[in-house]
């Protein structure tokens, strides 16, 4: 078998030399003992270079993590990839090579190629990818408010964490006012799907529901008006959920606090009372955006001082640990109850961590929290 | 993520005739627009009989958050507000909760099982 190939043993030094790829290999001691043509064109030099050390010809490497890399592989005998930008190293060219090294009886070899467009494709991809996440960002700041109004007699705090690594707009929301001399309103909504289109919807519901606050103050008629108008904008093809609530000094109640809430298919708010027990809403009503007539719940509660209330989104229970558990509505109801004489600041950072926590620090839906103590 | 999720499945078949479109995995914002399409012809399909009827089965389904909701009241719309009957299959306890938490467990029938939702006639 071996007599009948070695007559056509091909010349590989012959074919080496007309690889249109750099290829050079160095002994023990870094001193070339090949460069093929492509590789000499490169380091400007000729087959002069034979016989020099690395070094010498090629001083940009020394002290550079590509330098180490090398000696590194000569030590182990274990090869090695790494993308170079030759000009780094004082050669004059712009364009990316990809470089393989790899230990040879005697040394190394090392074989390079040009990598230039995958790089600037590479480098466009991440120009859109963060430019993309740049609107993202400028649009969700434009759906949350700047800053949260100061209520006399009550803290509030919100929260918002884009899913992942923000590059798309979320659906989530949260907004509070003053409904002109009548008291505060607390909204929580969160809008089905991501996107420019699912951040239009939750504009236009952040609207509406600050018009129609000031237009009937009465919540069920504030989410029906919303509804109206999603269903009237939409043509029925987003859902939304909310919570509405509206929040008022208790006449005579020595600082205590009357919240109205309205619900529409949202995940109910929880209460922490001053005893240590946290309450919810047995009914949450109808989605919007679905039907012409939803039944929305609506609950009257009493606030004292030091109770407080927590409007959130299901990013916080649909958040999903690595064994792909949730987060749920037990472990949430857990730390609220654990929240006893916090700040609203305090309880809202303490819920977002729990959920963040939960999920390895990267949020896989949009989390919106908003915490109201009555102070 | 690190856990694997269960692969997602929308397909349609028979059982008395009744279309079922049968759904499996996470329904969310991923598998959501597969699953609209496949029960959007599932839905056409049914809209010669009178009166039609659509069973999403529901069974396999884990987890299904909002853009699940949004394909399947999205897909059966026109069909409900003809005069369709969508019958919704449900096992799962999270399924169940988000069905409940939208309110749309009173706007759709929601069943135990395939044989009860694929009988004919009122239930």
């Amino acid at each position: 078998m071996k007599e009948r190939m070695e007559p056509e043993m091909p010349n590989l030094r012959g074919m080496l030399d007309h690889l249109p790829d750099p290829f050079i290999a160095v002994d023990a001691e870094w001193r070339f003992t090949y460069i093929n043509p492509a590789a000499a064109t490169m380091l400007g030099g000729g087959e002069d270079i034979v016989g020099k050390p690395v070094w010498d010809i090629f001083p940009g490497a020394v002290g550079s993590e590509f330098g180490a890399r090398l000696l590194g592989a000569m030590e182990s005998r274990e090869s090695f990839e790494m993308l170079l930008k030759p000009r780094e190293f004082g050669l004059d060219t712009d364009a990316w090579f990809n470089l393989r090294a790899y230990p040879v009886p005697g040394g190394l070899a090392a074989i390079a190629w040009d990598a230039t467009i995958a790089k600037e494709n590479e480098e466009e991809r991440e120009g859109l990818l963060e430019a993309k996440t740049e609107v993202a960002r400028v649009l969700q700041r434009a759906l949350l408010p700047p800053s949260l109004p100061s209520i006399p007699g009550a803290e509030v705090e919100g929260k918002y964490v884009a899913a992942g690594e923000g590059v798309e707009v979320g659906g989530d929301f949260y907004d509070v006012f003053a409904i002109e001399d009548d008291g505060w309103a607390l909204v929580m909504g969160d809008v089905a799907g991501k996107g420019p289109e699912a951040a239009s919807l939750t504009s236009l519901a952040r609207y509406t529901i600050r018009t129609a606050a000031m237009r009937v103050k009465r919540p069920r008629l504030v989410l029906s008006t919303l509804n109206e108008e999603i269903l009237r904008q939409t043509g029925g093809e987003r859902l939304f959920t909310a919570v509405y609530g509206e929040l008022e000094s208790k006449i005579g109640g020595g600082g205590a606090m009357v919240l109205r809430v309205a619900c529409a298919g949202h995940p109910s708010p929880l209460i922490l009372r001053n005893d240590g027990k946290v309450e919810n809403f047995p009914e949450t009503g109808t989605i919007l955006g679905a039907l012409e007539d939803p039944e929305f719940s609506y609950r009257e509660v009493v606030l004292e001082r030091g109770e407080f209330v927590v409007f959130y989104t299901d990013g916080v229970i649909e958040a999903r640990s690595e064994d792909g558990g949730f987060f749920g509505d037990e472990r949430l109801s857990e730390t609220v109850a654990g929240c006893g004489g916090l700040s609203a600041k305090d309880v809202a950072g303490k819920i977002e961590a729990a959920a963040l926590d939960f999920q390895n620090g990267v949020a896989r839906d949009d989390i919106a929290i908003l915490a109201l103590r009555v102070a | 993520m690190a856990f694997e999720e269960a692969p997602f499945v929308a397909l349609v078949h028979h059982r008395d005739e009744v279309p079922v479109v049968k759904v499996a995995g996470d329904l969310d914002l991923m598998s959501a627009p597969r699953f609209r399409d496949v029960l959007g012809k599932a839905v056409r399909g049914a809209e010669g009989d009178f009166p039609g009827v659509v069973v999403v089965d529901l069974g396999g389904v884990g987890f299904m958050d909002s853009c699940g909701i949004n394909a399947l009241v999205g897909a059966t719309r026109d069909f409900a507000s003809d005069g369709g009957k969508v019958r919704l299959v449900v096992k799962s306890s999270p399924v169940a909760r988000t069905l409940s938490v939208t309110g749309l467990d009173k706007v759709f029938d929601v069943y135990p099982d395939v044989g009860s939702a694929s009988c004919r006639g009122v239930a």
